[in-house]
């Protein structure tokens, strides 16, 4: 009785808020989870990695699909928080223990020049990726990268993606560059020596479940 | 700093019948003053509180002539109804405002998501389908301002379907983001009919902070017959929605806890979250379930919606 009481009096000042870096770091470490509460068009352009779409309307019907254990983190395209603290509400009061927001929402994380992901055609789909399951794309910088034997290694925002291709040390029939086939002379334009991509390098990464992962370097034109 | 400043007006001109129109408005050129607030204008006059009570008398009239079922019908959200939408690109001579197909699909995308409830607030019985577009390039009706004869010309010319269509034009909105017009007016006007937008607000346009698509949004609402959240002020009647709390002026920029009509008779913050409020698009994201039951009276009286 006493716990539905603590519920209905709870208000948005109750709900903490987390930076884009700290709510980058708890997603890195599998802590949290973001849930973006705004409509399908602002999703459909850019929402952050990962993200389950609720908006706020349908809230109550689907937030048990969201994982137990792990800070939900909503947000929205708002500076205050607006929306994102209103679904914050709905979330504790359906028994959700550990809720947040994230501070100044998407243009936050923009802000902050974290990796975002798109489920609309805004970037097209390299006519060289081809993809019979579900085809998702991370871009971000490429933080990581290693040239192995019969793999390559590449951290592309959050994700990390291996390349793998036995037998041969080159991953180039993987790489494209602006969409187009990688050529001899573009590498270059993606790596000061081999199996070091330059710095600030940022790159898409389309991943196809169950099939092969391709990268799109994206040198500055 | 505002890149844009955005001026609100509501203009009416009403007597049962008449032309009715709202706007929200873009100042042209005065993109770097700091006061946009300030810098409020209103273009037509507003409608008083007589002429508003005329319209509910009038309405109040013809819903009594209607059965009981088909009044449920009209102002519940149990059965919905689509409305098609036909899209009117007006550019310059030269293109510019050549909104893309993209852009057009994503604007319909919002009136659904906001019209359904998606986005948090009430469910409306509204749909929309896109059932045509077409492109002109025009510069004089690009740049018509609401009411001039430029408007008039390109409505008469380019405006298909019936009362129930909504006729979806976007041009450089004449200084405004946007106007409309009321249910109640169509039968005496009826070439006039439908929504004017500026093209840069549809969604991934760049009037920002107004580039998700609810000028869209707000200026379909007073096409249903929905007034702005602040019409009346703190007057008893207010929007004549009751659920929507009263707010003595229009809210910009997204002022959380703005109270601009206090004390017990006021129950409730400023409706800044309302879709018929002059706040900016990410922050406004609902209709009440009052403002449905509105806009299902009004656009079902006159619309035959």
């Amino acid at each position: 009785m006493i716990f539905f009481l603590l519920l209905s009096i709870l208000t948005k000042a109750d709900v903490p808020r987390v930076t884009a870096e700290e709510l980058r770091a708890m997603l890195e470490r599998g802590e949290a989870v973001a849930v973006d509460v705004r409509g399908s068009v602002p999703y459909e352009l850019g929402h952050l990695p990962g993200a389950f779409w609720m908006p706020l309307g349908v809230l109550n019907q689907r937030a048990g699909e969201l994982p137990e254990g792990k800070t939900i983190v909503a947000y929205c395209t708002c500076k205050a928080e607006e929306t994102s603290l209103e679904a914050a509400l709905v979330l504790l009061k359906l028994g959700q223990p550990k809720v947040a927001v994230l501070h100044g929402g998407y243009p936050a994380w923009l802000a902050a020049e974290f990796p975002v992901s798109s489920t609309r055609g805004e970037r097209r789909i390299p006519a060289a990726v081809s993809c019979s399951g579900e085809l998702k794309s991370i871009e971000g910088e490429v933080s990581e990268y290693r040239r192995g034997q019969d793999s390559t290694v590449l951290r592309v925002g959050t994700e990390t993606v291996t390349l793998a291709h036995a037998g041969s040390e080159d991953p180039s029939r993987f790489f494209l560059i602006h969409g187009s086939p990688l050529a001899a002379n573009d590498w270059n334009r993606i790596e000061a020596k081999k199996g070091q991509a330059l710095p600030g390098m940022k790159a898409v990464a389309w991943i196809c479940s169950g099939g092969q992962t391709f990268v799109d370097w994206l040198p500055a034109r | 700093m505002h890149r844009r400043l955005i001026l609100v007006s509501l203009g009416v001109l009403l007597t049962v019948g008449s032309v009715m129109a709202q706007e929200r408005e873009v100042g042209k050129g005065l993109q770097d003053r700091p006061d946009r607030e300030s810098l409020r204008m209103c273009g037509t006059r507003e409608v008083t509180e007589e002429e508003a009570l005329s319209l509910e008398a009038h309405t109040e009239m013809l819903l009594s002539q209607r059965s009981v079922e088909d009044r449920f019908r009209i102002q519940s959200s149990a059965t919905t109804v689509t409305v098609n939408v036909y899209f009117h690109v007006v550019t310059s001579s030269t293109g510019a405002g050549a909104v893309s197909d993209q852009m057009i699909a994503d604007q319909i995308r919002v009136l659904n998501d906001s019209y359904s409830g998606l986005t948090g607030g009430a469910n409306t019985r509204f749909r929309f389908a896109l059932a045509a577009t077409d492109r002109t390039a025009n510069s004089t009706w690009f740049n018509a301002s609401a009411g001039s004869n430029a408007e008039k010309a390109m409505k008469t010319a380019l405006r298909r379907g019936g009362a129930g269509d909504l006729n979806f034009y976007t041009t450089n909105g004449g200084g405004l983001l946007g106007w409309a017009t009321f249910p109640s007016s169509y039968a005496s006007n009826p070439s006039y009919d439908g929504v004017v937008c500026l093209f840069s607000s549809l969604p991934g346009g760049s009037a920002v902070p107004y580039n998700e698509g609810d000028t869209g949004t707000h200026e379909v609402g007073h096409w249903l017959g929905l007034y702005h959240t602040f019409q009346g002020g703190c007057s008893k009647n207010g929007d004549f929605v009751s659920d929507t709390p009263a707010e003595r002026s229009e809210a910009y920029g997204c002022p959380a806890g703005r109270n601009t009509c206090a004390g017990n008779k006021y129950p409730g913050n400023d409706p800044i979250e309302n879709f018929m409020d002059y706040t900016d698009d990410f922050c406004m994201y609902k209709f009440t379930a009052g403002q449905a039951t509105r806009a299902g009276s009004l656009s079902g009286t006159y619309r035959g919606l």
